[in-house]
């Protein structure tokens, strides 16, 4: 479903060149929940960005491929993008507070995907982001269709941020760190709803994350990456038993050691 | 040998009042009522709550930032370090004035002595000297903890407060402060109340741990007793949401 | 680019402000002619080689004058906005500090001054007392001190907010500390702004007010007082008006530069 060809993002911000992405390759199944773990300036989110085709900017240079559904995404025109955007690809950021626009109500932030995309009928539009909030598991949405970003909690902003993403139904998720800055019973109940997308609409995820331990509960497969490299990629489960760089190793043995011990656990 | 209590509190309370003219002011925290504890010299008590829980409220209570309501709490000398070391650091200046002005305010009045705790505090935290010379924009995420750990040490404090000291750190980096924080309570037996939202990060570091939620203190007790037979099922809930699961 | 341009702005700024930095002090060490001094001979003289920017109705010399004004309005404005820096920031440092009932008290003082135009205050307060260059000076100071201490508070409430404050707090730091050591140098920016923009303010407002016959008084020179007094000769003489006007527009850019350049870095 997307596959991803020799990518390279350099800024040109600086005097210097800066690789922020260098030459990676990998693909995506349809249907399949793709990890990328990296820390911060690995370059995990350019790719992200690069992918939603949202790195049209002067002082960055692109070059590779990136085909969705066979068709080549990164030199696209930006007219042609939009026809993508929101409707074939849904994104959904880390901050649920800046990601929201905040003089708006909920009900236009749902529906915008469908705006763009020229549906008129408002009775149509309602209905359907009623839907998909009710989907994604927000209580009480006709009383939330009505509300401000601010008065709801960074859990419900998020799960907004997702119906909105999701309200055109993309074949592709793009997830860029949805879950960093929530608390941990939060987390857990995104990632059971990224899984619930999954398993039921069948949508591709592309799961972005700092975190090693969180895409091992979503993902099959995981890329590893680091400074603009890819230094590891396969199943997750294989990775965690048998990690073939030691930076992989050393991203495995940061993760706090109770998780571990669930495993010395069960191996008894 | 009886270890003494660098820092206790009895019956806390705090609760935000509406400030003057009636409105009420952005970016309050939430109330506490009612808690109870005991740190012992050397010890790290892990202090794990959801936002809103109150837990910044207890350890800006504890920190002497906000008077309780009501209470009493008995304590040594306290020193915090905060989540953010973007905004604890104060962007105009340097590392170096940064460490200086914790001695100054300390009371060391001599420049070479100050000098010379500096210099061996750098080492304790594992930065070098060059980084005296920059200001805090100019270092990586995990340099301005470390910054942040020697200021608040270099005031020589019984008590330590952590306030999610690593949460906004890449995980490799949380690792190496964390490692920082073992060290230093090995070497200097500081007591360290360590603030977290998330159970994992705790459990490598403390010896007993308190689950706040909504400004009440729902479970305490030694670390193998929460972490393995907890009462609540708030713990359980928090423990399960951080892929922490027991048969 | 845009780094280019404020560069540019920068160094133009400075060399204006120099050179009429320079002029002033040559007035201090050397002044051709006695700038009082009168020669009804060469009344409204055209510039010459003995008078290079020629002579006033009472045949004064232009240059002495010109040279003399800059030193007064530069006093004038170096002292009134020295005045009105020190009390606005020291008010928006305690209003933006302390919030609460001091800010809100302060700060409803503060919106009644600001909705009277600061030259209108001056103006009052200089008809209420003679108008010394003393007096002067405390007019002017007086009213840039609303416009700065509103500027400050703003920073200083933000910075306020900063968990860098509370880390001080912490240390034991005083409250003085606090704002002048602590916060002051990070909201030097809008500080070195707020300082640019009123001396350029001070300077028109004495201009204005030496215009309105207010202000410096006769036969004392100050910018503003010799384009008033030159109004008369606007075309009979029209070298009376450009010398000290072109001075002062040069003196103003300069600042306006400078004060362009500050709010970018501020940006």
């Amino acid at each position: 479903m997307l596959d991803v060809r020799n990518l390279t993002i350099e800024f040109h911000d600086h005097s210097l060149p800066e690789v922020a992405v260098d030459n990676i390759s990998f693909s995506v199944n349809d249907g399949d929940i793709l990890g990328i773990v990296g820390e911060s300036g690995s370059g995990k989110s350019m790719t992200a960005l690069a992918i939603a085709g949202l790195l049209n900017r002067g002082d960055i240079t692109k070059s590779g491929e990136i085909l969705l559904d066979g068709k080549e995404l990164l030199h696209m025109k930006r007219k042609e993008l939009r026809e993508l955007q929101g409707k074939d690809i849904g994104i959904v950021f880390q901050e649920p507070m800046t990601s929201l626009n905040p003089v708006r109500k909920i009900d236009w932030q749902v529906e915008e995907a469908l705006r763009t995309h020229g549906e008129k009928d408002k009775d149509k539009m309602k209905q359907l982001a009623l839907e998909i909030m009710e989907e994604v598991g927000l209580p009480d949405v006709e009383i939330l269709y009505n509300a401000y970003p601010h008065e709801l909690s960074g859990g419900m902003r998020q799960r907004v941020m997702i119906a909105a993403a999701m309200i055109s139904g993309p074949g592709l998720l793009i997830a860029d760190e949805p879950t960093t800055a929530l608390d941990v019973t939060v987390q857990a109940q995104i990632i059971a709803l990224l899984k619930k997308i999954n398993a039921e609409k069948k949508t591709t995820i592309l799961f972005i994350s700092h975190d090693l331990s969180l895409v091992r509960m979503l993902c099959k497969h995981v890329l590893v990456m680091k400074d603009g490299n890819i230094v590891e990629e396969g199943p997750v489960e294989e990775i965690f038993r048998n990690p073939k760089e030691s930076y992989t190793r050393e991203l495995i043995d940061a993760i706090p050691v109770v998780e571990r011990r669930r495993n010395d656990n069960g191996a008894k | 040998m009886e270890q003494s209590n660098v820092c206790e509190v009895r019956n806390l309370s705090f609760s935000y009042a509406k400030s003057g003219f009636g409105r009420k002011k952005a970016g309050q925290g939430s109330s506490i009522s009612d808690i109870s504890f005991s740190i012992k010299e050397g010890e790290i008590l892990g202090l794990v709550g959801e936002s809103g829980s109150g837990k910044s409220t207890l350890a800006k209570c504890i920190a002497g930032l906000l008077e309780p309501s009501q209470g009493t709490i008995e304590k040594q000398k306290v020193q915090m370090v905060f989540q953010d070391s973007y905004s604890a650091l104060n962007p105009a200046k340097t590392v170096g004035w940064l460490l200086e002005e914790s001695l100054r305010l300390s009371g060391v009045k001599d420049k070479e002595i100050r000098r010379e705790k500096i210099r061996q505090m750098l080492d304790e935290v594992e930065l070098e000297e060059e980084h005296l010379d920059r200001k805090p924009s100019a270092l990586s995420g995990g340099q301005r903890q470390r910054v942040m750990i020697a200021m608040a040490l270099l005031a020589n404090p019984g008590l330590l407060i952590a306030d999610e000291p690593v949460s906004a750190l890449d995980v490799t980096v949380q690792k190496q402060i964390l490692g920082l924080l073992k060290k230093l309570r090995k070497e200097r037996k500081l007591a360290i109340l360590f603030i977290s939202h998330d159970l994992r990060t705790v459990y490598g570091l403390c010896d007993s741990c308190m689950v706040m939620k909504e400004g009440k203190i729902v479970e305490a007790g030694s670390k193998d007793e929460l972490y393995c037979n907890p009462k609540t099922e708030y713990t359980r809930l928090l423990l399960q949401s951080a892929g922490i699961e027991w048969e | 680019m845009k780094k280019k341009t404020g560069k540019f702005n920068l160094i133009l700024g400075c060399i204006l402000l120099g050179g009429i930095g320079l002029f002033a002090l040559s007035g201090l060490l050397f002044m051709p002619y006695d700038p009082e001094g009168m020669d009804i001979a060469n009344k409204l003289a055209a510039p010459s080689l003995a008078h290079p920017f020629g002579c006033d109705n009472f045949g004064r010399d232009i240059f002495s004058r010109v040279q003399s004004g800059l030193l007064t309005t530069l006093g004038i404005g170096i002292s009134s906005v020295a005045l009105g820096t020190v009390l606005g920031t020291l008010l928006g440092a305690l209003m933006g500090y302390y919030a609460g009932l001091i800010d809100e008290g302060l700060m409803r003082i503060m919106d009644v001054l600001f909705a009277i135009p600061s030259i209108l205050l001056a103006l009052i307060f200089l008809s209420v007392f003679d108008s010394s260059m003393g007096n002067v000076i405390l007019a002017l100071g007086f009213s840039i001190v609303p416009s700065f201490a509103k500027m400050m508070r703003q920073e200083f409430r933000k910075q306020r907010e900063m968990e860098y404050v509370k880390v001080a707090k912490l240390f034991g730091a005083s409250d003085a500390r606090i704002l002048f050591v602590h916060i002051l140098p990070n909201v030097m920016p809008t500080f070195i702004n707020c300082i640019l923009i009123s001396f350029n303010n001070a300077v028109l407002a004495e201009a204005g007010m030496s215009y309105l016959g207010i202000g410096v008084q006769p036969p004392k020179a100050s910018l503003g007082r010799m384009l008033s007094e030159a109004q008369g000769y606007l075309t009979s003489a029209p070298f009376y008006t450009i010398f000290p006007g072109i001075i002062m527009i040069l003196m103003l850019f300069g600042f306006c530069l400078l004060s362009e350049k500050g709010s970018e870095k501020n940006a």
